[in-house]
C-alpha cells in the first residue's frame, strides 16, 4: 500500500510540475510575446494592417495572396522569395544559404524567414498576385517504366483558369484551408496552355516521401487541389526571333513539353533545342513523343542525353544507343549548341545541372536575363 | 555563513570553474566561442538560466522531493525545470532582442541540454548548500563559465595570426587551447579556501 502511495505521489508530482511549467510558459508567451499590429505595405499601392510576430509568409497568405512555398515555412525550398524594401530585420542563416549575396543586398528575402515586427514594405511577385486556388479531378494516372507517373487532371473550378507554357503550380495534399500551413509541392505543367482545362503533371515517385506516394496513389475521379500558376520561366514577345534552348534533367522535361506544344500550335517558328538528360534511356520517359515531334517539326532539334548507354542485345542491329548523346546533358549542350547564337534559355532540373548549364550558356554569349531557370 | 559566501563565489569562478575543472558545458563552449559578442550573449544566457534553475531546483528539492522521499526524481524534475526556463528565456530574447535571437539560431534551445546547468543544480544538492549558498554558487559558476568562453573566444581571435600544426585541424587546435586554459586554471587551486 505504501509503495502504491509512493508511485501515485511521484506521478502526481511530476504531472503537476509539467502542468505548472506549461502554464508558466504559455503565460509568459501570452504576456511577453504580444506584438502590436503593424502596417504591411504591398507594392507601394496598398496597406494592410497585420498581426505582428508572425512570419511575412503567413501575413501575406493571411491577406489572401498565394505566395508559393513547399517546405512549410522551414526555409529549405527557397520558393517564397519576395522583395522587401523596408523593415524585415536581419537575414536568417537559411537566407544566406539560399539567396545569392547580390540578391540579398538588393532586398530579396525568403518570406518564411522574415518576422513581422514592425512596418514592412514588400513587393509581391506578379505571379503571387495572379495565382488562385484550383479544384480539379484526376482523369488518369499512368505509371511509366522509369518511376515517373503521368497524371492528367481536369480543372473544375475556377472556369477559365489559364497558365503560360513553362509555369508551375503547387499541388496540395488536402483541401487548402485559409490560415493553415498545408503540405504542398511544386510541379511544372507539362500540357499545352491552349487547352488549360486539361493539365498534365509528371511526378517522380520518391519512396517514403511525404507527397509523391500519396500523389501516385490517386485514381480517376479523385479531387486534387492546387494553386497557381507560378514561375517566370516563360517566353515573352521580346523573345521572338531568338532561338530557344531548353535544358531538362529528369522530370524537368515537363515544362519543356508544355513549351514545345505551345510553340507547335503557334505560327512563329523559332528554332527550339531540347537537351533532355537522364541516367538511362528508360528514364527519358517521353522519348518517343519527342522523336515524333522532331520528325514532324523541322524547327525542333531534340538532343536526348543519357549517362549509361543501353547494352547491345543480340537482335540489335548495332544502332543501339546511336540516337543518344552519351554523358551529362551539360556536356552535350557544350558540344552541340553553337556559340554566339542569339537565344533565350529555359533550364529545369537538379540544381547542379542548372548551375552548370547557366555557366555554359553565359560562356556562349547568352545574356543573363535570357537564361530562365527552375530547379527541382 | 555570510563569511563563507565570498569564498564560495570566487571558488565557483576560478578554482572550481565548471567548464575548465569540471569539463561541463563544453559543447557550446567550443562551438560558440568563435565570435566574442555571441560568446558574451551565450555566457549571459547560461548564467541567467543556471542561477534561476538552481534556485528553483533547490526549492523543489527541499520542499517537494525530500519531504516525500522522492529524491530519485531529481534528474527528471531538474531537466524539466531547465527546459521550461530555457523556453521562457527564448521567448523573452525573441521579443526584446531579435538580433541576439538571430545570432543564437539553434544554440539558444540548446542551453536546455547544457550539462553545466544540470551539473550546478546537482552539485548544490550533493554538497548540501542552503538557498543563499546555492544562489551564490550558481551565479559564480555562471560567471565562471562566461569567463571561460570569453577567454576562449579572445584566444581564438588570435589564432588568425599564428599557424598551429596542421595535423591538429580546427577542432584539435581548440581542444588544445581549452586544455591549456584548464591547466592554467588548475594553478589557481588553493587560492580560495572554500
Amino acid at each position: 500500500m505504501a509503495a502504491l502511495q509512493e508511485i501515485l505521489l511521484a506521478v502526481l508530482l511530476v504531472e503537476a510540475m509539467v502542468g505548472g511549467l506549461c502554464v508558466a510558459i504559455l503565460a509568459v508567451r501570452h504576456l511577453v510575446c504580444r506584438w502590436p499590429n503593424v502596417p504591411l505595405h504591398l507594392d507601394g499601392t496598398e496597406t494592410r494592417i497585420v498581426a505582428g510576430g508572425q512570419s511575412l509568409l503567413a501575413a501575406v497568405r493571411g491577406e489572401g495572396y498565394l505566395l508559393p512555398g513547399s517546405c512549410g515555412g522551414r526555409g529549405t525550398c527557397g520558393i517564397c522569395r519576395l522583395q522587401v524594401r523596408k523593415g524585415g530585420g536581419d537575414y536568417a542563416p537559411a537566407e544566406e544559404v539560399l539567396i545569392s549575396p547580390d540578391d540579398l543586398r538588393a532586398g530579396l528575402r525568403l518570406a518564411c524567414q522574415v518576422r513581422v515586427r514592425g512596418e514592412i514594405e514588400a513587393e509581391l511577385p506578379a505571379d503571387a498576385r495572379a495565382a488562385t486556388f484550383v479544384r480539379s479531378l484526376v482523369s488518369s494516372r499512368d505509371p511509366l517504366p522509369s518511376g515517373v507517373h503521368r497524371l492528367l487532371v481536369r480543372v473544375v473550378e475556377p472556369r477559365g483558369w489559364t497558365f503560360a507554357a513553362g509555369q508551375y503550380v503547387q499541388l496540395f495534399r488536402q483541401r487548402p484551408i485559409p490560415g493553415d500551413e498545408p503540405l504542398t509541392r511544386a510541379y511544372s505543367v507539362a500540357s499545352d496552355p491552349a487547352c488549360p482545362e486539361t493539365i498534365e503533371f509528371h511526378i517522380q515517385y520518391v519512396p517514403g516521401g511525404e507527397m509523391t506516394p500519396w500523389l501516385c496513389g490517386r485514381s480517376p475521379g479523385d479531387e486534387l487541389w492546387f494553386s497557381g500558376p507560378y514561375g517566370g520561366m516563360i517566353l515573352s514577345d521580346a523573345d521572338a526571333g531568338k532561338q530557344i534552348v531548353c535544358v531538362a534533367g529528369g522530370v524537368g522535361f515537363a515544362p519543356m513539353k508544355s513549351v514545345i506544344l505551345s510553340l507547335a500550335g503557334q505560327a512563329s517558328r523559332q528554332t527550339l533545342w531540347l537537351f533532355a538528360g537522364a541516367a538511362t534511356p528508360a528514364n527519358l520517359y517521353d522519348h518517343d513523343w519527342a522523336v515524333g515531334m522532331a520528325a514532324r517539326h523541322p524547327w525542333f532539334v531534340y538532343v536526348p542525353c543519357v549517362q549509361a548507354l543501353p547494352e547491345k542485345s543480340a537482335n540489335d542491329s548495332g544502332e543501339g544507343g546511336k540516337e543518344f548523346e552519351h554523358g551529362l546533358v551539360t556536356d552535350a549542350l557544350e558540344r552541340r549548341f553553337p556559340a554566339g547564337t542569339p537565344a533565350v534559355a529555359l533550364l529545369c532540373g537538379p540544381e547542379r545541372m542548372v548551375a552548370a548549364a547557366r555557366l555554359i550558356l553565359a560562356g556562349k554569349g547568352l545574356e543573363l536575363k535570357d537564361i530562365r531557370a527552375d530547379t527541382l | 555563513m555570510s563569511g563563507v559566501l565570498p569564498g564560495l563565489f570566487l571558488a565557483a569562478i576560478f578554482t572550481d570553474n565548471i567548464a575548465l575543472t569540471m569539463f561541463l558545458g563544453l559543447c557550446p563552449f567550443l562551438s560558440l566561442s568563435r565570435n566574442l559578442p555571441v560568446a558574451a550573449a551565450m555566457g549571459f544566457s547560461v548564467t541567467l538560466v543556471m542561477t534561476v534553475t538552481a534556485v528553483m531546483d533547490w526549492i523543489l528539492m527541499r520542499h517537494f522531493l525530500m519531504p516525500y522521499r522522492l529524491e530519485y526524481l531529481q534528474f527528471l524534475v531538474f531537466i524539466l525545470v531547465i527546459a521550461a526556463v530555457t523556453q521562457v528565456l527564448e521567448a523573452i530574447i525573441d521579443r526584446y532582442s531579435p538580433r541576439i535571437y538571430g545570432a543564437f539560431g539553434v544554440f539558444l534551445p540548446l542551453v536546455a541540454v547544457n550539462c553545466a546547468i544540470l551539473g550546478v543544480s546537482l552539485f548544490a544538492v550533493f554538497r548540501d548548500y542552503g538557498l543563499v549558498e546555492t544562489f551564490v554558487y550558481a551565479l559564480g559558476s555562471g560567471i565562471g563559465w562566461t569567463l571561460a568562453i570569453l577567454i576562449m573566444s579572445g584566444l581564438r581571435r588570435h589564432l588568425v595570426f599564428c599557424r598551429p600544426p596542421e595535423a591538429l585541424g580546427p577542432v584539435g587546435t581548440v581542444m588544445t587551447l581549452a586544455s591549456l586554459m584548464a591547466l592554467a586554471f588548475g594553478c589557481l587551486s588553493g587560492l580560495v579556501a572554500r
